[in-house]
């Protein structure tokens, strides 16, 4: 049995090719996946979420209003679902990419575990994914024992 | 018949006969007068070119109200709403600019775009593009028929309100580009064109994108002319737009330079009467007006300033044109075998998976085909799903990679910035 990754993005956006290197990236450290595709509505991200309650969700967006669309996403997340983790935003999180550090933490201190949109955070993202499967697999391990 | 408001088809007339290519930038502002110097200082180049007025992300999917409340409170948005703005102000817009040495079009990505069409018309603006699958699968969630019966809407209108003078742009030959290849485009873009017809419109373009092989982009350019004029009726006016590559744009100058200049040098070369451009800034920001300008100084330079023979370093592959012809036809006709009617024939043949765009995560896409950059930088299919074209599809077994992966799939989206980027100078300075 593997992980679920939840892979969504923000309701402006309408990229694609970010949403299919993302789902191959998660698919070959050990994840099923669930793609909801471009331009997704607020709600139906959240309806997903509470309904299929993933390992991990990705929120995949390089239109530059990463900042604005993905702290609202956040807020409502927490408020209509109980408990939450491994939320993750990554891409180009504003249209100036001088501000990506600053925008990143702002992220962070909205509630996703982590924001990406530096060169090299792809080793980072990496390390959490192969951990975010480890421990799914212990915990299996230990409910089948 | 030409109608006294029909500027653009008539700007494309003479531009056939005295064989220019004409360039057009990409341009939305939403401040009324950023709008309208932008449009001047496309003018004031004195070249063959066209203004554009591209509309925000809002205004797109019809969150009107959204972008109202943005220019009331002078919020910058990525594109002039036309909606939003009263026919005064947008009559005020073009006033002294549009004219018939200037004409204007408007661009959106809207699935579902009657009101954009309206206030396109009251304001007198004769050109518009999109399609309702090349505003549909790419850029929405709206199912494929909700977009055909809009678009269907909009073709009528539209051609009642300039005696079918008013021209559209099928995208067609431009969705998902990156990564299809070019007879799915080339069926799309016509098949669109064909729905126009159908429902009206009377002057029509078609299109098509720079893909990684200039030979296989000649090719394809040469097919869509062939194929096109086969199709569309005789008294339809018709050219071909090439886009300069949309994907992962080379970071140098040189190389960002190479690529915009060679896009010109195809599209003069097959036979493309518009050119939609980029700018070498593409890598890194939203172009500035000033980077728009350069972008249609270059290539006004590479196509219509250069005597006699042009591109003359890109050959003709006939092999590689009779694959794509093939293709093609094969594509075009299993869909026009459905119906006659188009808007019935476009719906089935995406359920049936007869059109199936490779790595369109669209619901109305069925998702069966792959597609690959082979070996010689040619788009070419790895799978081809529900197409009807296994039987006259030619695959080069060895270069398919059986195992998409990440990495592979990085580095195919990144092959034109790979590859523009390691020549050392400018390669058609």
């Amino acid at each position: 049995m593997k992980p679920l990754a939840l892979i969504t993005t923000i309701p402006s956006d309408s990229h694609h090719w970010n949403l299919i290197f993302i789902e191959l990236l998660l698919k070959e450290h050990g994840f099923e996946i669930m793609n909801l595709g471009a331009c997704v509505p607020f709600e139906e991200t959240i309806k997903y979420y509470n309904t299929y309650k993933p390992e991990m969700l990705v929120v995949s967006t390089i239109n530059g209003h990463g900042f604005i669309e993905g702290k609202q996403l956040i807020n409502e997340l927490k408020k209509k679902s109980t408990s939450i983790k491994n939320i993750f935003i990554g891409g180009n999180l504003s249209t100036n990419l001088e501000l990506t550090e600053h925008h990143a933490a702002e992220l962070e201190n909205e509630g996703y575990t982590k924001a990406f949109g530096r060169e090299g955070d792809l080793i980072d993202f990496k390390h959490r994914m192969k951990r975010i499967v480890d421990r799914y697999k212990e915990k299996k391990h230990l409910l089948i024992k | 018949m030409s109608s006294k408001n029909a500027f653009f088809q008539q700007f494309i007339d003479e531009a056939i006969l005295s064989d220019k290519l004409i360039v057009q930038p990409r341009m939305g502002f939403s401040c009324k007068e950023s709008m309208k110097n932008g449009l001047i200082a496309t003018k004031n180049l004195n070249i063959p070119a066209i203004g554009t007025i591209t509309i925000d992300s809002f205004t797109r999917v019809r969150d009107f109200e959204k972008a109202s409340r943005a220019i009331k409170m002078s919020k910058p948005l990525n594109g002039y709403p036309i909606v939003s703005y009263s026919t005064e102000e947008n009559k005020k817009l073009i006033s002294k600019v549009r004219s018939i040495d200037f004409p204007v079009q408007v661009r959106h990505g809207s699935p579902t775009p009657e009101e954009i069409f309206r206030a396109t018309i009251r304001c007198g603006i004769d050109a518009i593009e999109g399609g309702p699958i090349s505003y549909c699968l790419p850029y929405s969630r709206v199912p494929i028929k909700e977009s055909i019966d809009s678009w269907r809407t909009c073709c009528k209108i539209f051609a009642k309100a300039n005696n079918g003078q008013n021209h559209i742009e099928s995208f067609g030959g431009c969705m998902m580009g990156q990564l299809c290849p070019p007879s799915l485009l080339i069926a799309i873009t016509i098949l669109e064109a064909i729905f126009f017809e159908y429902y009206g419109i009377k002057s029509i373009s078609l299109s098509l994108t720079q893909g990684y092989n200039s030979q296989q982009d000649l090719a394809a350019l040469r097919v869509l002319k062939k194929l096109s004029a086969k199709h569309l009726g005789e008294k339809i006016k018709q050219h071909i737009v090439y886009y300069t590559f949309m994907g992962k744009f080379p970071k140098t100058i040189n190389g960002a330079k190479s690529i915009i200049s060679e896009s010109a040098i195809i599209a003069k070369k097959g036979g493309a009467r518009r050119l939609i451009v980029k700018t070498i800034k593409e890598a890194y920001q939203i172009p500035t007006l000033e980077d728009n300008l350069e972008a249609l100084l270059l290539t006004n330079k590479i196509a219509n300033q250069n005597q006699g023979s042009i591109g003359q370093e890109i050959m003709i592959n006939t092999l590689l044109e009779e694959q794509i012809y093939t293709e093609a036809k094969a594509l075009i006709e299993s869909v026009l075998n459905i119906s006659k009617d188009p808007s019935i024939a476009i719906e089935i043949a995406f359920n049936k998976g007869y059109l199936d765009v490779p790595f369109c995560l669209h619901q109305s896409n069925r998702k069966l085909t792959l597609a690959h950059i082979d070996s010689s930088g040619c788009i070419s299919w790895t799978r081809v799903g529900n197409l009807q074209i296994s039987d006259v599809i030619h695959y080069n077994k060895s270069n398919v990679e059986s195992n998409l992966n990440s990495k592979a799939f990085l580095r195919m989206l990144s092959y034109n910035e790979l590859k523009y980027d390691s020549y050392k100078k400018e390669i058609y300075a």
